[in-house]
């Protein structure tokens, strides 16, 4: 049929019966063959279901799932621990927040960066000790030993040491002595070990640097423990009996005598301790070791610790010393109530000494502030009203609150109302608001700052969820006509912060406007805001979080003023970011339309946006660019397409440096124009079709922006592929010969995640693409005949980015031979609607088909060549290059003809050649394919006759070492 | 030839009352075999008395050092002169403590001038060429319930004291005393050595900022014979109550453990006397320090086997602060003197927990 020779002789091909074949009736899966096997227990999916929220971490594990002996096991155990008294038993219950949460919080809070002075001795006194004492031995005279006394006692003075020391070098101070006195334990040295923990003790009645003293008490009284639980364990390890295995809990009667006495030697060492708090403390330390001598003796022991307290001269001292011997009491016996009592009462009476000159002068001489001052006892006095509080009833709570109601006016009213704030049952403060604010009202400002309490009470009425919002608003004016007052700012924004959290849970939008209105009235005298980034960002994150109705939040006529206070750039560029995080994180399936919370969020986006430079790192560019391209995303004006393209320009305008949200406009606006052809139905007005060319103008114009090529040449095909379904055929041939041009000088490499890589495999894959969508593309009636194809090809043999040895070019010509073949069909494989392809237009016609079979020719041999070429430099390549030519051959030529199955049969020989086992295994695939298409075909029958006969044969040629020109030369006869 | 010999008693505490029977084990490891001429056991228990320089003068002090009062002093024979073959030996015994006639076993006390002790020693006589072998260790006694010195029951003698500025003025003398008043009570000024001594004490007004408040104990040690006698009070502990500029007006708690082996009952003899006092020592801002005595009875009313022994008391370091006060200050700073800095109590060994 063809006038031309050639080796390539395209079959007729009928897609749709192909197309039926390939397309079985499939079944639906089900399972993922890899997935876990989940048995489908009903009890597990219906207890999922009645509680949402399980913590899969927390180790309260259902009975359920324990297995029955480990279940019977720890039956035994809970019976045991019910023996044990429930009393002693240290189980306190859920609602007491244990220390260790409280201690974090102190170490946050009391921080300091002045210098903490530390007075130690020096660490060799008890190797000096021990040598004195051989030297005493042989004095004689009184006097003799005297000197040697008053020397030994100055050398001890002389000893000591004085450091001025950073925060963190004391902590790492504390750190370190911890952890020798754990290794003098290890090594047996007792006395070193006490030594210790009474000089740690010691550093607690420094009263240097104040706003660090509850952290350093902290700090402290872990080593204390630690040096407590110390003692104790190994007084436990000697109620073992011999050989056996260590008790877990004491047995009064059971205690060997030795270890009573152990017990009892160590309380008289601690009673001879000269100075009073390291008495007190390390005592409290060890009290456990009580449980060695009798049951109760500790209770008696801990009410003449308390009372002990009141000798400390220092109230903050003793407040601290008081709190440790609560945490010790709760910690033995949570029952047990009289020290904690005590400690209260004596804690409330100490308040009076902080209005004595020498408590004045002494944080007066360390300049801090009254307030400030008494904020200190904060985490001490809040523990011991929590322990106070612990599992109390009403009526003493009652009985509590009425007995510090009626003491408002004294110097501890205000501090210990404070306190209840803190510990209270959040919904008991609920239930009561009204009067607790009338409480703070009848505070004493001079003895306790109302902020402080005003904050409080915003912090416990978060805790607890009112029965209905938006909540009384009564609240809400009494207190805050009394905070508005506040003329120190940083007073006024410790209780704005926590009241605009509460006001924007549980009140409407327009309180929380009034509320941003006054923070702003009140920071922006004597630019005051910018002392208060902190928390004025930790606000707009509370808003951001509470707020329900971002649009409404936007709407509020003070928000951007409020956004104006942050002045600062950095600062500014971060509030912006936790907004848009925000925004885009809210719903992220829903868009918006909302004009003034899209402006809100561009002015933003831009803020964020403009801070970006060369300086920027990867990082942040990722981020925001992430940031960016969601923002756009949001945005969704449903029909009003021509509103979003607007946007969109706008966008393009703004936020130009990042690429990546440059892409993101380019396949909005293609998603725009497939959704204008979807609501159109696929039939376009001039209006619409008008639209569509803006759509395609905006990609024309906007891509060339871009760097990356790669991106480029993908968003060029895709915008092509949306003009084509548009029915706009001549911006699809734009943006392809676009392309086209942009491959022919397509750099060798190309970054692809910060690495360069060859770009040969992204240009394989964007081309082979490219010629996909020209099988629908008509030829423009203006041009030659395949006008965009014959470029292609051209750019193809000629593009500079391959490298001599690249395979591309190859498989990219054979690509292009297959798509000439689907030319010359009398249907293509597949058509847009509405689009006339090259089949209807030129419907067979002759010249055409002659016109493709010279192009198909052409090709054929330059593929030869380049084969012929790679036999030389690289026989394996060859071969597998040579299998994907034989593969394209047998789909695509018309077997029938004696020429084409001569060469088939040639190329397969070559394949033979020099295969690598992976071509082998793709060889004998391929011969298996033939042998099933055989059965149908008979033109395939004939060829697997005559591969099976070369197959014998070559085995024998190569078996005499055959030379691969030699098969070249049988493959030139195919000629 | 290197071994060595080693009494181990049964009773962990060390502590025995009069008629008890003393149970151990001698243990002798030597490296080889070797002979001897009898092992020999020795119970010995005496009263040390000391002139203080203080009170008779240096030299008297020196010559006239009053001769020991032997309490008790038994020996056993464990073995006859032979030969010791096995590289470990280990020989138990037993032993009743009797006291000589009409002298009764006191209470072990470490003191400054008089001390009570009581030694068990091992001798391994050895033939004529090597060296005696020897150990000897220490061990308490104490006073069982039913001993007729410990009848002396503790009777409550609660004791209210309050001094103020003028009391202190006219007592001893001072003019230059800062204004003040302190009241309180002592639970009893006889007290069982077992149990604390307890009261409380108030600070009713102080001119002066008040810098320490202390709990102090002293011993009255009265050494008597022919030549003269001594007596001497010198300072056993002293506790800290209130640190620091204390609130007025608050019950602030005394409370003091009696240190073992250094109080014993109080002690009245013939030759010698052991009695202790309590005194409340006020340290102001300026260091200028108050303080008040008043004479305190210790009585042993033991529970059986509830004192215990401990071999060497807490190293001074712990009370380092002493030296807060300046010396010169301290009545009785001369005799001051840690327990640790006395080379008469053998502290060869320290032993802290008595673990063994």
């Amino acid at each position: 049929m063809s006038s031309i020779s050639s080796k390539w002789v395209p079959k007729q091909r009928d897609y749709v019966s192909e197309h039926k074949q390939f397309n079985k009736p499939t079944t639906v899966t089900t399972n993922h063959p890899l997935g876990v096997i989940v048995a489908s227990k009903q009890q597990t999916v219906t207890s999922t279901t009645s509680s949402p929220i399980i913590d899969p971490l927390s180790a309260k594990i259902s009975q359920v799932d324990i297995d029955p002996l480990s279940r019977a096991l720890s039956a035994a155990i809970s019976t045991n621990k019910k023996e044990s008294s429930d009393g002693i038993a240290a189980t306190t219950p859920d609602t007491f927040e244990p220390w260790s949460s409280k201690k974090s919080l102190i170490l946050n809070q009391y921080s300091t960066t002045k210098k903490i002075s530390m007075t130690t001795a020096m660490n060799n006194t008890n190797d000096e000790a021990t040598i004195d004492n051989s030297k005493a031995s042989d004095m004689t005279t009184t006097s003799e030993r005297i000197k040697n006394r008053l020397e030994q006692l100055d050398a001890f003075e002389g000893g000591q040491q004085t450091q001025s020391l950073t925060q963190q070098e004391y902590i790492n101070r504390i750190n370190e002595m911890s952890r020798d006195m754990s290794q003098a334990w290890k090594s047996d040295q007792r006395v070193k070990t006490l030594k210790i923990a009474i000089q740690c003790c010691k550093l607690l009645a420094d009263m240097n640097v104040m706003e660090f003293y509850p952290s350093k008490f902290c700090l402290i009284t872990d080593v204390l423990d630690t040096f407590g639980k110390m003692v104790y364990t190994r007084l436990l390890e000697k109620c073992a009996p011999p050989n056996g295995k260590i008790p877990d809990r004491i047995v009064i009667d059971l205690v060997p005598e030795t270890t009573r006495e152990t017990a009892r030697n160590w309380f008289y060492k601690i009673a001879i301790i000269r100075e009073l708090l390291p008495r007190i403390l390390v005592e409290a330390a060890i009290l456990k070791c009580y449980n060695f001598l009798s049951a109760t003796h500790y209770q008696s022991t801990l009410v003449q610790l308390v009372k002990m307290c009141r000798g400390i001269g220092d109230p903050l001292v003793a407040a601290y010393a008081r709190c440790y011997i609560c945490r010790v009491s709760i910690d033995i016996d949570f029952k047990h109530r009289e020290p904690i009592e005590v400690a209260f009462t004596d804690l409330c009476q100490s308040f009076h000494q902080i209005t004595t000159p020498t408590v004045k002068n002494l944080y007066a001489s360390q300049k801090l502030t009254t307030s400030i001052y008494l904020s200190l006892y904060s985490p001490a006095l809040d523990w011991v009203v929590q322990c106070l509080l612990h599992k109390l009833d009403d009526k003493k709570i009652e009985q509590m609150i009425n007995k510090t109601k009626a003491g408002l006016d004294v110097p501890s009213g205000g501090i210990v109302l404070n306190a209840l704030l803190n510990t209270l049952p959040p919904s008991h403060v609920r239930a009561k608001v009204q009067t607790y604010i009338g409480m703070i009202n009848d505070c004493d400002e001079q003895y306790f700052p109302k902020s402080i309490l005003y904050r409080s009470l915003g912090l416990s009425l978060l805790l607890s969820p009112p029965e209905s919002t938006p909540s009384d608003i009564q609240i809400l004016s009494s207190v805050w006509k009394v905070v508005t007052k506040f003329k120190d700012p940083s007073s006024y924004m410790a209780c704005a912060e926590v009241w605009t959290e509460l006001i924007s849970k549980e009140y409407t939008i327009r309180e929380v406007n009034t509320m941003i209105g006054d923070i702003i009235k009140h920071l922006t005298p004597d630019r005051a805001f910018e002392e208060y980034y902190g928390r004025l960002h930790a606000i707009m994150i509370k808003l951001l979080t509470n707020v329900e109705d971002f649009a409404a939040l936007f709407s509020m006529d003070k928000i951007l003023p409020f956004l104006d206070l942050f002045q600062r750039e950095n600062v500014r560029v971060d509030i912006f970011k936790s907004i848009l995080h925000a925004f885009v994180s809210r719903n992220s399936q829903e868009k918006t339309n909302d004009p003034v919370l899209i402006a809100a969020m561009i002015h933003c986006a831009k803020c964020v946006h403009d801070t970006l430079g060369a300086l920027t790192n990867d990082d942040e560019l990722r981020e925001v660019s992430g940031l960016l391209s969601a923002i756009i995303r949001k945005v969704d004006y449903g029909k009003d397409v021509e509103q979003e393209l607007k946007f969109c320009v706008e966008a393009r305008g703004l936020f130009g440096y990042i690429d990546s949200v440059t892409i993101t406009l380019i396949q909005k606006v293609n998603k725009l124009a497939i959704s204008t052809y979807h609501n159109v139905n696929g039939v376009h007005s001039a209006a619409t079709s008008s639209f569509i060319r803006a759509c395609m103008a905006f990609c024309y114009i906007t891509i060339p922006t871009l760097e990356h090529p790669l991106h480029k040449l993908q968003l060029y095909t895709l915008c092509s592929q949306t003009a084509y379904l548009n029915q706009s055929p001549s911006q699809g041939d734009g943006f392809l010969k676009t392309a086209i041009t942009l491959l022919s000088e397509f750099p060798k490499q190309i970054e692809i995640e910060g690495k360069p890589i060859s770009s040969d495999r992204y240009l394989y894959e964007s081309i082979t693409n490219i010629m996909g969508t020209l099988v629908v593309v008509p030829d423009n009636p203006d041009g030659s005949v395949l006008y965009l194809a014959n470029g292609l090809s051209n750019v193809i043999s000629q593009m500079k980015c391959f490298d001599e040895a690249s395979e591309t070019r190859a498989l990219l010509l054979m690509n292009m031979l297959c798509f000439l073949t689907t030319q010359v069909q009398s249907t293509l494989p597949y058509h847009i609607p509405k689009v006339e392809s090259n089949d209807t237009l030129y419907g067979n016609d002759e010249n055409f088909i002659n016109e493709i079979h010279q192009r198909l020719s052409r090709l054929c041999e330059q593929i030869i060549q380049i084969l012929k070429d790679m036999g030389n430099t690289n026989p394996k390549r060859q071969s597998s290059l040579a299998l994907e030519f034989f593969n394209r051959f047998i789909a695509h030529t018309d077997l029938s003809q004696p020429k084409c199955l001569k060469f088939v049969v040639n190329l397969w020989n070559l394949i033979q050649k020099n295969a690598s086992p992976d071509t082998q295994k793709t060889a004998k695939r391929m011969l298996i394919a033939i042998e099933i298409n055989s059965n149908s075909d008979q033109s395939f029958k004939h060829l697997l006759e005559l591969l099976s006969g070369t197959m014998n044969e070559t085995s024998r040629v190569s078996s005499r070492s055959s030379s691969t020109s030699n098969s070249i030369q049988s493959f030139n006869t195919g000629d | 030839m290197s071994g060595s010999v080693d009494i181990r008693l049964n009773r962990h505490t060390k502590t025995y009352n009069e008629n008890d029977i003393v149970q151990g084990t001698v243990i002798i490891s030597v490296p080889s075999s070797f002979k001897h001429n009898g092992i020999t056991l020795t119970v010995d228990g005496s009263v040390q008395l000391h002139l203080s320089g203080k009170s008779v003068g240096v030299f008297e002090a020196f010559y006239n050092s009053t001769k020991p009062v032997t309490l008790i002093n038994q020996t056993l024979e464990l073995a006859k002169p032979g030969q010791i073959s096995t590289v470990r030996t280990e020989i138990p015994f037993q032993i009743q403590l009797k006291g000589k006639p009409n002298k009764p076993l006191y209470e072990t006390y470490h003191g400054v001038f008089v001390n009570i002790q009581y030694f068990l020693r091992v001798d391994v006589k050895r033939t004529f060429l090597s060296k005696d072998m020897t150990k000897q260790i220490e061990f308490n006694v104490e006073y069982s319930p039913s001993h007729e010195l410990a009848a002396e029951k503790a009777v409550a003698k609660p004791a209210a004291f309050e001094i103020t500025s003028e009391s202190i003025r006219i007592a001893q003398n001072k003019v230059d005393v800062p204004k003040f008043k302190i009241s309180g009570h002592l639970g009893s000024l006889c007290c069982t050595i077992t149990n604390p001594l307890s009261g409380e004490i108030v600070i009713e007004e102080s001119e002066l900022p008040i810098k320490s408040l202390e709990i102090q104990l002293l011993r009255i040690e009265t050494c008597g014979c022919a030549e003269g006698f001594s007596r001497d009070s010198t300072e056993i502990q002293n506790i800290q109550i209130g640190d620091g500029d204390v609130a007025h007006k608050v019950e602030i708690p005394i409370r003091m453990l009696f240190p073992r082996t250094f109080t014993c009952p109080t002690l009245l003899t013939t030759n010698f006397k052991i009695e202790f006092e309590i005194s409340i020592v006020l340290v102001f801002e300026d260091d200028r320090m108050i303080s008040e005595i008043s004479p305190c009875v210790i009585c042993a009313i033991h529970a059986p086997s509830d004192r215990k022994c401990i071999q060497t008391c807490m190293d001074y370091c712990i009370n380092d602060s002493e030296s807060g006060i300046p010396i010169d200050l301290c009545n009785n700073a001369c005799t001051t003197m840690c327990y640790s800095a006395r080379g008469t109590l053998g502290s060869d060994e320290f032993n802290w927990e008595d673990d063994e």
